[in-house]
């Protein structure tokens, strides 16, 4: 390997018949990394995951698995072990079993076999679950005997298809630490495909948001949040309000875009020129409610009150602009909101706490 | 009402149940019976059995009967488990029609299969025997081993086998290791229904078969036109006790390995 990437995916295209399900995507996974697929039902996540795996063929581009392109070898032979949504666990072999299944075909000794067992079992947690068949564990259980399963071949990368998928919120929350404590301490390299944007920013070093076959943004968890590039990054990624406007003004300094019908200062981003078209995207916990418009120059927009709505973490207030859009606006639960449905309202945030979209 | 409801439907399955039964009770009594003429009872006797196994043209018939259906539910297995196979895994352009053509023999009158072989087998001059009738048997049962292997392959779970590829083993280790032990049961299942099929099936047997080489059902056949004997009644009793033993078998092999 010249440079650390574990897993090169370069210009990866993937056809099923006259539909392009993936769609020129790039990516370079560092070895020991967590890189996580997300996206929307039907993006492509599973099928690129299982082109690295060799399940799908590849219609054009390359994939490089630790410096050696994959493209004619057959899924037994690459170095890469999959988690598998449905688990996926041999019904008809026990625990041991199944999790000896990989080092058997790999002609691993019967001592040496019963030790890897013992070790990734412990691993997982599951000491004493050896014997029993996978009907008579909970799903959380048989979820760690496929993590150990796949984990005990030592593979370069460990590729994971919403493995948490099917288990109830409390239990996926607890997996999603354990899953990444486990990846720290193995410096194993993770590709994991998920819809869920909260368990893909708790988890992962990096994300790949894609959309309908394409790669929307790479970048880590922070990036992603903060900056989003996109506006469907910025819709897809937490909560946000989106404004289209128009620039009017920019120079390096500070820039003014019409939105709402305000002249409104926004984040003087490269490539702003006037008459532009941009998005603006506001989180709702980057904004405050004032009674008059703030003084020291900072954005804001006129509405009026409408609602409340306590969701027990925060409480969300609801403000109708005058193009009869509405703002959301998130506020502690403490509190105690003295407004009352039709009051005027100023919304306000920081000009840099604003993401200004492009494209 | 609704108390009425019920008796009469518990009545209307006992009527089913005698039509069903009876005939048969009936028979396996009179297979006991010290007389000549089935019509009234003359007390307990093992005499029929007796004759029945100092018969050699019966014990010739049986050993006939077993080894066509032994040799019809092995090739029925082989073929209809690799064709279920090929058809659950490929797809090509009318292969709706390849499918149909494949169940097609369940409705097809024997009496054409049996008909339409001896036409070919008469063509070509081939000597009719015993042998002569596994491949019309082999045609009435395989659709079924292909359907019960089919029905098996289409509800599991796929990945299955990509798990299997995953963890290193090619096609050949994947089929022996996992898809070969979760379809078994309906292998299992398709090999005692050929048997059963097999060893009951009279009409194709009766055309293609050549003579002096007489499987058990042809053989009764010809016993019977000359009168129905306490001895048939022995003969039969003896098949529909080994056919339930089969199918008891069948339904405990069958509950034991789902699981
Ligand atoms: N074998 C196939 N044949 C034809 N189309 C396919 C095949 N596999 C996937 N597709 C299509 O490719 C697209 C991407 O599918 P994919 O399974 O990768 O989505 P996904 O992002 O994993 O979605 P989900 O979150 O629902 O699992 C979908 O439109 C799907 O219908
Ligand atoms: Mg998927």
């Amino acid at each position: 390997m010249s440079d650390n990437n574990m897993v090169k995916i370069k210009d990866v295209v993937k056809s099923f018949g006259q539909h392009q399900a993936v769609k020129n995507v790039s990516i370079d996974i560092k070895q020991g990394e967590f890189l996580t697929l997300l996206g929307p039902s039907g993006c492509g996540k599973t099928t690129t995951l299982r082109m690295i795996a060799g399940f799908e063929s590849i219609t054009s581009g390359e994939i490089v698995i630790d410096g050696k392109s994959v493209a004619s070898q057959h899924p037994y032979e690459r170095d890469v072990n999959t988690v598998f949504q449905s688990y996926a666990l041999f019904p008809h072999m026990s625990v041991e079993e199944n999790i000896a299944f990989g080092l058997k075909m790999k002609k691993y000794s019967k001592a040496k076999i019963k030790e890897e067992v013992e070790r990734v079992l412990n691993l997982v947690q599951l000491e004493g679950y050896g014997k029993r068949k996978p009907d008579q564990l909970s799903g959380g259980q048989n979820q760690r005997v496929a993590i150990a399963r796949a984990l005990v071949n030592n593979p370069k990368v460990l590729l994971l298809d919403e493995p948490l998928g099917a288990l109830d919120l409390k239990l996926r929350k607890q997996m999603q630490i354990e899953l990444k404590h486990l990846q720290q301490k193995l410096g194993m390299t993770f590709i994991y495909v998920t819809h869920d944007q909260e368990e893909a920013l708790t988890m992962s070093d990096r994300i790949a948001v894609m959309n309908d076959g394409h790669l929307e943004q790479l970048g880590t968890s922070r990036e992603i949040y903060e900056t989003p590039k996109t506006k469907f990054v910025a819709d897809f990624i937490g909560e946000t309000n989106l404004f289209e406007g128009e620039v009017v003004d920019s120079s390096e300094i500070n820039a003014v875009a019409s939105v709402e019908g305000n002249q409104i200062p926004i984040k003087p981003i490269d490539g702003l020129s006037p008459n532009k078209d941009i998005t603006l995207t506001i989180r709702p916990e980057l904004t405050w409610i004032e009674g008059s418009e703030p003084s020291n120059g900072k954005p804001s927009l006129q509405g009026k009150y409408v609602e409340n709505i306590y969701v027990g973490s925060v409480q969300k207030v609801i403000v109708a602009l005058p193009s009869g859009k509405n703002i959301v606006i998130n506020e502690s639960p403490m509190n105690a909101s003295d407004l009352s449905p039709g009051d005027e309202v100023n919304v306000c945030w920081d000009v840099d706490k604003a993401g200004v979209l492009t494209s | 009402m609704r108390a009425r409801t019920k008796k009469v439907l518990f009545s209307w399955t006992i009527l089913v149940y005698i039509f069903f039964y009876v005939p048969i009770l009936i028979l396996m009594i009179y297979s006991f019976n010290d007389s000549k003429i089935s019509t009234s009872w003359q007390g307990f006797t093992f005499d029929w059995y007796n004759k029945l196994f100092s018969n050699s043209a019966i014990g010739s018939a049986v050993l006939n009967s077993l080894t066509v259906a032994l040799f019809t539910t092995l090739i029925s297995l082989i073929i209809g488990t690799t064709a279920a196979i090929a058809l659950y895994r490929y797809d090509f352009p009318g292969k709706k029609y390849i499918d149909l053509l494949f169940y097609l023999p369940i409705v097809i009158p024997p009496i054409i299969i049996g008909v339409a072989l001896l036409t070919v087998y008469a063509r070509l001059k081939v000597a009719l025997g015993i042998q002569t009738i596994i491949p019309g048997h082999v045609v009435l049962t395989t659709p079924f081993v292909t359907m019960l292997v089919m029905s098996r392959l289409q509800g599991f779970d796929h990945s299955l086998e990509d798990a299997a590829k995953d963890l290193g083993a090619n096609a050949w280790n994947t089929f022996w290791r996992v898809t070969l032990p979760l379809i078994f049961p309906s292998i299992l299942s398709g090999a005692l229904l050929s048997f059963t099929i097999s060893v009951d099936e009279f009409v194709v047997s009766f055309f293609t078969t050549g003579p002096g080489a007489s499987t058990l059902p042809v053989m009764i056949y010809s016993m019977v036109r000359t009168g129905v004997t306490p001895e048939i009644n022995a003969l039969s009793t003896i098949m529909i006790l080994v056919t339930v033993f089969v199918v008891l078998l069948a339904e405990k092999w069958r509950g034991t390995l789902n699981n």
